[in-house]
């Protein structure tokens, strides 16, 4: 119906920047998703009772199966959108396993309901009641509870999440809402921006489509969803407007202010290097968590990708992604950063991040559990597909490879294996790769920070995480309160293990990068520089505040602070040596 | 049993990640926790039943609590729904930020 359709402009929020046009994908609301699965299809036919106690104990595993998932949501989020917009799941979570809401769903039960009967009606009720509140934010958390209600159904119908439906590259999602576990699972490699017929400025849509870098525009009215699937859409995520079956004219402006808008950026892409004041080089990189960050990241000065985390695309789903899924991702990022280099961490799960698809299971100490690299040498199938997605990538530009929680070399061969058996099938199924990408060993247990000389032969360089080694080495929690002031990277036992770390590291002819927080803790930046690292990566909006730090340093004085430095008893001794660096080189 | 007025000062009055903060921290606590406003009651350990009382910001509410633990009870969630001003907001912090 695109032909001869009529133009319609309507007017939202432009909540998230940039033009974009593209065909509509219309989405699912969650209240259409919560359509019972057994009951009611139309069939007439009588469904199986099978009687309250089966009931009951099918709708606890549901609901251990839903908090599971929104737990992985939440750590999703947590990656894409920040801790703020992550607790919102805190509240689903409270949701699924509300006191109130289990007492009535069990009341039915008991009453010989079926328990996908029992739920929608109990969460459709209580959703209702919130939508009759006067207030109008409270009201709008009757999304939250249907949300929550959708994800039980589902997992009463042994389906994990239902499925997000294959979203055609480059569409523009439309919806009456999103729901948040809708919006961040949106695939932003796939989607080209978000429309919505209610939401204002503060909505959840509004805050993940910014965070994902998505144009979005919200609270178009009704006769948004006129709009049928395929049709041509054109957003203005900056004034807020949205036009149905936009004029020719129209949609080539958008696709001449793209390409003007892609020549300015290549213009200004070349950063200039950072050296300190006495002309010695630091790179300056950008830590980001989804490939989306990448445009932001050049454009904020990075000098490359010093940590891309790779566990965005493997949180929050069913299923893990698949190679050509990643390999999409992983070649954007390169061809964003042309020539420089971009460092993909392979993927980090364990720890707090746990996936349906690998079989994780409740441990004493997950930090000092089944963890990073461990976790892949022991799912070789998944790791494989990972690291073939990035050595197809690598052909796009200069990407290197990051092994995370390594306590021995033994475990980079293993990992090299697994790479030499993933370029060889490449080969045999001939796949063009690059065939020589650089394997590093991120630096977060002592025993790799200690065990440093006997790492490098097998490395091509080093990355300190700070945060780990820092938590291992001081044995302090930094999400446990009472210990938590404890948790010092410039105590001298971390930054001991740091320069031992830097100097085997150089003797081998090693380079060595930092991507953990300390690298982006200013008054921290002349003990790293003093004690040689050759490059700091840190989150997007700290590059250039580390850049216009690092040029202002002089790496001699750097030196003689890190050596006293090492010397000291504790960290508020070395806080004290660098406070009086601070002074003395205002001078 | 122990009863305690406030009145609640968050932005958003009690919406869904202040909820959670109060839900969670009424969890803490073995004793019966209520909430009442305006005619409408609310089991404090529900996160349905506290968000359906519809409390907005600058609304009054009483907490009631009966148990082991209902005098820290009342008095942590009641300042809890209205922090010392000038405090950080739980849960609102990215608004305080602007």
């Amino acid at each position: 119906m695109t032909e001869g359709s009529p133009r319609v402009s309507l007017k939202g929020y432009g909540v998230s920047t940039g033009v974009v046009v593209g065909p509509a994908h219309l989405y699912t609301s969650s209240r259409q998703s919560m359509k019972p699965l057994r009951w009611n299809d139309g069939t007439g036919q009588q469904a199986k009772a099978p009687g309250p106690e089966a009931e009951k104990e099918r709708l606890r595993r549901a609901v251990k199966l839903a908090v599971q998932e929104t737990e992985s949501l939440r750590q999703q989020s947590l990656v894409v959108a920040g801790e703020e917009e992550a607790a919102i799941f805190d509240a689903h979570l409270l949701i699924l396993t509300d006191p109130q809401l289990q007492a009535r769903i069990a009341d039915r039960l008991d009453k010989g309901e079926e328990a996908e009967q029992a739920v929608l009606e109990v969460t459709e009720d209580f959703a209702r009641q919130l939508e009759t509140l006067p207030e109008s934010a409270l009201a709008q958390r009757a999304a939250d509870v249907r949300d929550g209600g959708g994800r039980l159904l589902a997992a009463l119908g042994g389906q994990p999440l239902p499925a997000p439906g294959e979203i055609p590259e480059g569409s523009i999602v439309v919806a009456a809402d999103l729901a948040p576990s809708q919006t961040v699972r949106l695939d932003p490699t796939r989607v080209a921006g978000i429309v919505t017929a209610v939401g204002g400025p503060t909505s959840h849509t509004a805050i993940f489509a910014r965070a994902m870098g998505l144009p979005a525009v919200v609270g178009v009215g009704q006769r948004l969803l006129q709009v049928g699937m395929g049709d041509t859409i054109l957003l203005n995520g900056d004034d807020g407007e949205v036009i149905l079956h936009p004029g020719p004219d129209e949609i080539d402006g958008v696709g001449r202010r793209a390409r003007e808008a892609r020549q300015r950026n290549h213009k200004r892409a070349i950063p200039h290097e950072t050296r300190t004041r006495d002309g010695h080089r630091v790179e300056v990189a950008a830590n980001i968590g989804h490939p989306r960050e990448a445009e932001p990241a050049l454009k904020a000065g990075a000098e490359g990708i010093g940590l891309l985390r790779s566990e965005s695309l493997y949180l929050g789903r069913a299923a893990a992604p698949t190679e050509e899924e990643q390999y999409q991702a992983y070649r954007a990022v390169a061809e964003i950063f042309g020539g420089r280099p971009v460092i993909i961490r392979t993927v980090d799960l364990g720890g707090d991040k746990s996936v349906p698809y690998l079989s994780f299971s409740p441990e004493e100490n997950p930090f000092l559990g089944w963890r990073g690299l461990r976790v892949c040498l022991e799912s070789p199938h998944l790791f494989l597909a990972h690291l073939r997605a990035i050595l197809r990538a690598g052909v796009c530009g200069d990407l290197r490879i990051m092994l995370p929680m390594v306590a021995s070399p033994d475990e980079v061969s293993q990992a090299r294996e697994i790479l030499k058996e993933a370029k060889t099938s490449l080969e045999d199924e001939g796949y063009p790769f690059a065939p020589d990408l650089p394997v590093g060993v991120m630096i977060e247990t002592p025993a790799a920070a200690i065990l440093a000389d006997r790492l490098a032969p097998h490395s091509d360089f080093f990355s300190l995480g700070t945060n780990d080694l820092t938590q291992y080495t001081l044995a302090v929690d930094r999400t446990n309160r009472r210990v938590a002031p404890s948790f010092r990277p410039e105590h001298p036992a971390v930054l001991r293990l740091i320069g031992s770390t830097i100097a085997a590291a150089h003797q081998a002819d090693r380079w060595v990068g930092v991507c953990g927080e300390m690298a982006g803790e200013l008054a921290l930046l002349p003990l790293l520089v003093g004690l040689g690292v050759d490059e700091l990566s840190v989150s997007v909006p700290l590059v250039e505040r580390v850049k216009e730090r690092v040029r202002g340093l002089e790496a001699e004085r750097c030196r003689v602070l890190a050596d006293q430095a090492t010397a000291c008893d504790s960290a508020e001794e070395v806080l004290r040596l660098v406070r009086h660096f601070e002074s003395a080189g205002r001078k | 049993m122990r009863e305690i007025e406030t009145q609640v000062t968050y932005p958003s009055g009690l919406h869904a990640r202040p909820a959670a903060l109060f839900v969670t921290a009424a969890m803490r606590f073995q004793s019966v926790i209520t909430v009442y406003h305006e005619g409408r009651v609310a089991d404090a350990k529900s996160i349905l039943s506290v968000l359906a009382l519809g409390a907005g910001p600058g609304v009054r509410v009483t907490i009631t609590a009966e148990g082991p633990d209902e005098e820290e009870a009342v008095h942590e969630l009641a300042a809890l729904l209205s922090p010392a001003p000038g405090a950080p907001v739980p849960g609102n912090s990215r608004e305080a930020r602007r």
